[in-house]
């Protein structure tokens, strides 16, 4: 039984063509992933690189949300919510590496080219760097940091957190800088940053995009890290770096937060693909193993098989969530006018316990499976490592929580 | 500023050499291992940069001898009251460098404690062992072959299988032992192994603990074959790797303790590997501990230090505290370990029952405390630099090993409620 079938979400909201897209994406994860790791396990240029090419430039995900003018796919208004959903399930599931970079460049361009945010002399600029192309783009974002280094009232601060870059406006440029700054993914290769500025003279900061071969961005060694082999990262370094004046793609926190819910959606999607990956790795183990001696199998041992229930409880629900939060984020007309916050503050929870839940589920099944679990040989412990590597990117769980309670219970110095 | 050594420690029942063991310890940790173990990832198969620091240990410091008797170049620690209590501080400081450095290193002993510890010291194995370990300055490597193909550890489930499921056979051919059969995971295996432990059966599919035999092999005898090291997600200077016995033949005296004894006496080898997974787990949190205060105190939020902020502070006190429990947990089983005249025998299914679960309760709490660090560190968790997911990655290894939390679950189980079928 396929997984689509076996963990419910909401099937009278999706279109048939996000089935077949969500089909052609499992045959994709299938023929260039799953098949391919054992021999080349996370390698970056014998498995991810090639998949990556199919994905993005062959399967044309890259133009998937950009308008038809632009010569994108079209799918560039907030109902691609439901799409992005089934797919990027099937991308995590593959590698929840190449699913984070498809996350973090969808939240970038979703926030100039859906139809309800539409910049469009924007779009017709940076649409040549995603649509004319037979290379994959990546897009990287650099946000606000929770923990900085500097305790001094002079760094730019926003709801507590430190402004990575400063901007400045010179005639019909802004010149932006910053030192050493951490993107979320990719610093190495990303084709578009956009990068949290304190913009000079005005109150509120704002996104700017700064295209990646800009003159005076400068980018560092490759960053050691747990987990997204996919995601080659690097600090930069922007030294009065010049873009045109239109690259500013909002001001102010109700557009950043547009932005967050998206790439919490898209994260979302991408671990609740990692639990499919994983549930049909401990599915296989429970139907083949045997405990306390011959014949017994370990999906019959109560004990395991209460286990395996746990695991797959959370990977329905996760699904479900997922699901509501793609159902929230497509209707725009009725969510964005409720309660001001309310849609960001979903985004946030969802993410939040999907990302949990499934670090917990993960450790779980690595319980379940003994030695295996930590094998690279059985390509678990690789989902348990890219899940909990998003989940950190995600921000401190205890500062996060800060937004909730303000939002919730009105706390005003948090 | 509070250091490692706050947390505490129960003064009244330390081993005589437990000072001199933890400072020398830690001066090769900080020159030999830690400047160099962020790099321990890549030469998981090499052993390039690990080897060196091995050596170090076990060869120069000589800490590989000290389960032999004093007159066969040993330091005596097999015989000493003291044993646990020495060896839990020993590991956890290598573990708090490096706890695949540790599990190497701790498990050359294991398969040692059936011939060097009494009251089943035998004189002879460890005469014809102690040239091996004592008389070198490179570090060499022993393993205990145990885990088979077709069932995991099912073997170590002593109460359940009771030897039933082990297919690596020993039988007799005049004065020798002829092994057959596959092992894999062997800690210390994938090419380095000098001496195996080889858990095998002379009767197939029995159930009499006189069937149950620990044999040792040297690994360059005719038919062993060690095949290369798995990849796995941490524990770098940890070698698994398959291993085959095919008509290997060893004499007849290679048998640690004869029939029923060898039953008897593995699992006190239990019960040592359980306490050695509890000074694993709170060697890596004492380094967790310094990682945490070194960020916690040079970053800031609103600006303040992270300490500082009321719910971070909240989380570095559920973690400071469970590391205070699971050091007193790890000395008192120490201790139960050392004083089988009030606890019982080291081999009774109470102890290795409560090794059980001390073993998870640890583990459990660490591997959950390591995830909730990282996440306090935001991407800086994931970050090899700051080494904290190195410790989450090799301690949820030593949560799964041994049979991992069910095994756990079960005797321990087993044990307080009188289970009979588990």
């Amino acid at each position: 039984m396929d997984n689509m079938d076996i963990f419910p979400f909401l099937k009278d909201s999706a279109e048939e063509s996000d089935i077949l897209l969500a089909q052609t994406l499992k045959r994709w994860a299938d023929r260039s992933v799953i098949s391919k790791r054992l021999e080349y396990r996370e390698d970056y240029e014998k498995l991810l690189k090639p998949a990556m090419q199919k994905l993005f430039i062959d399967v044309e995900l890259q133009k998937m949300i950009w308008p038809e003018q632009c010569g994108g796919s079209g799918l560039n208004s907030p109902e691609v919510a439901r799409t992005l959903a089934l797919a990027l399930e099937q991308v995590g599931r593959a590698d929840t590496g190449i699913g984070y970079l498809c996350s973090v460049t969808f939240a970038l361009c979703s926030s100039f080219n859906f139809d309800c945010d539409l910049n469009e002399q924007l779009c017709l600029r940076m649409a040549p760097l995603f649509c004319e192309t037979d290379d994959p783009v990546i897009g990287s974002l650099v946000l606000t940091d929770f923990a900085h280094e500097e305790p001094s009232a002079s760094v730019p601060l926003f709801r507590g957190k430190r402004i990575p870059a400063k901007a400045r406006r010179e005639g019909d440029s802004w010149v932006v800088s910053g030192e050493k700054m951490r993107p979320l993914n990719s610093g190495c290769d990303a084709g578009l940053f956009g990068v949290f500025c304190a913009l000079e003279n005005e109150e509120e900061p704002g996104l700017i995009l700064i295209p990646g071969d800009s003159p005076g961005l400068r980018r560092g060694e490759p960053i050691l890290k747990t987990g997204l082999a996919a995601s080659i990262n690097a600090e930069i370094t922007l030294s009065g770096v010049s873009v045109p004046a239109g690259n500013l793609v909002f001001r102010g926190e109700e557009p950043l937060r547009r932005m967050l819910s998206w790439l919490y959606l898209n994260i979302a999607a991408v671990s609740v693909g990692g639990l499919f990956a994983a549930f049909e790795i401990i599915r296989e183990w429970g139907d083949t193993r045997v405990i306390k001696g011959k014949g017994n199998l370990f999906k019959e041992n109560p004990l395991t098989a209460s286990l395996m229930a746990e695991i797959a409880h959370e990977i329905l629900l996760n699904r479900l969530l997922l699901h509501q939060l793609a159902g929230m984020l497509s209707n725009p007309d009725i969510y964005r006018q409720s309660e001001k916050g309310q849609l960001f503050i979903s985004a946030l929870s969802v993410v939040s316990h999907v990302t949990q839940t499934a670090e917990k589920a993960i450790n779980q099944i690595m319980e379940l499976m003994g030695s295996a679990g930590y094998a690279t040989e059985w390509n678990l412990e690789r989902y348990w490592r890219d899940i909990k590597t998003m989940q950190v990117h995600l921000g401190s769980w205890e500062l996060n929580k800060m937004e909730l309670a303000r939002y919730f219970f009105r706390s005003q110095s948090l | 500023m509070r250091k490692i050594d706050d947390f505490t420690r129960p003064k009244e029942y330390l081993s005589p050499i437990d000072d001199y063991f933890g400072k020398i310890v830690r001066q090769w940790a900080e020159k030999e291992v830690i400047p160099h173990r962020r790099r321990y990832d890549e030469d998981w198969q090499e052993h390039r940069l690990i080897e060196p620091a091995f050596d170090r240990l076990m060869g120069g410091l000589g800490l590989q001898r000290v389960l032999f008797p004093e007159d066969l170049g040993g330091w005596g620690l097999g015989h000493s009251h003291y044993t646990a209590s020495a060896f839990f501080r020993l590991m956890e400081e290598v573990a708090r460098a490096d706890s695949g450095i540790g599990v190497a290193f701790g498990v050359t002993f294991w398969p040692l404690i059936m011939i060097c510890n009494e009251p089943h010291l035998n004189r002879r194995l460890c005469e014809e062992f102690a040239p091996l370990f004592c008389k070198t300055e490179k570090a060499v490597f022993a393993a205990n072959a145990m885990t088979e193909p077709q069932g995991g550890a099912d073997i170590e489930n002593m109460e359940i299988t009771r030897g039933a499921t082990i297919e690596t056979t020993a039988t007799l051919d005049g004065d020798e032992w002829v092994i057959n059969g596959h092992k894999l995971w062997p800690t210390n295996s994938g090419g380095i192994c000098s001496l195996f432990g080889v858990v095998c059966t002379t009767k197939q599919g029995s159930e009499d603990p006189n069937d149950f035999a620990f044999i040792f092999v040297p690994a360059d005898s005719p038919g062993v074959t060690q095949g290369r090291p798995y990849q796995k997600a941490g524990m770098a200077a940890d070698k698994n790797g398959d291993v085959w016995f095919e008509q290997v033949r060893v004499p007849k005296h290679f048998r640690a303790c004869g029939p029923g004894d060898d039953y008897k006496y593995f699992k006190e080898a239990i019960s040592f590997g359980n306490l050695g997974s509890i000074a694993f787990v709170s060697g890596a949190m004492m380094n967790v501990f310094e990682i945490l205060q070194q960020f916690c105190e040079n970053k800031f939020y609103r600006g303040r230090s992270l300490k500082e902020h009321d719910a971070t502070a909240g989380v570095l006190a559920d973690i400071v505290k469970d590391i205070e429990i699971i050091r007193i947990l790890g000395y008192q089983y120490s201790r139960m370990l050392d004083r089988p005249d009030l606890y019982g025998s080291r081999w009774s299914d109470e102890i290795v029952a409560k090794g059980r679960a001390y073993k998870y309760f640890a583990s459990d709490r660490a591997v959950e405390d390591l995830g909730r660090a990282m996440n306090l560190m935001e991407s800086h968790g994931s970050d090899r630099a700051w080494e904290i997911e190195k410790h989450w990655r090799d301690i949820k290894i030593v949560q799964l090993w041994m049979g991992g939390k069910q095994l756990c679950q079960m005797e321990t189980a087993r044990w307080f409620f009188d289970c009979k079928t588990l």
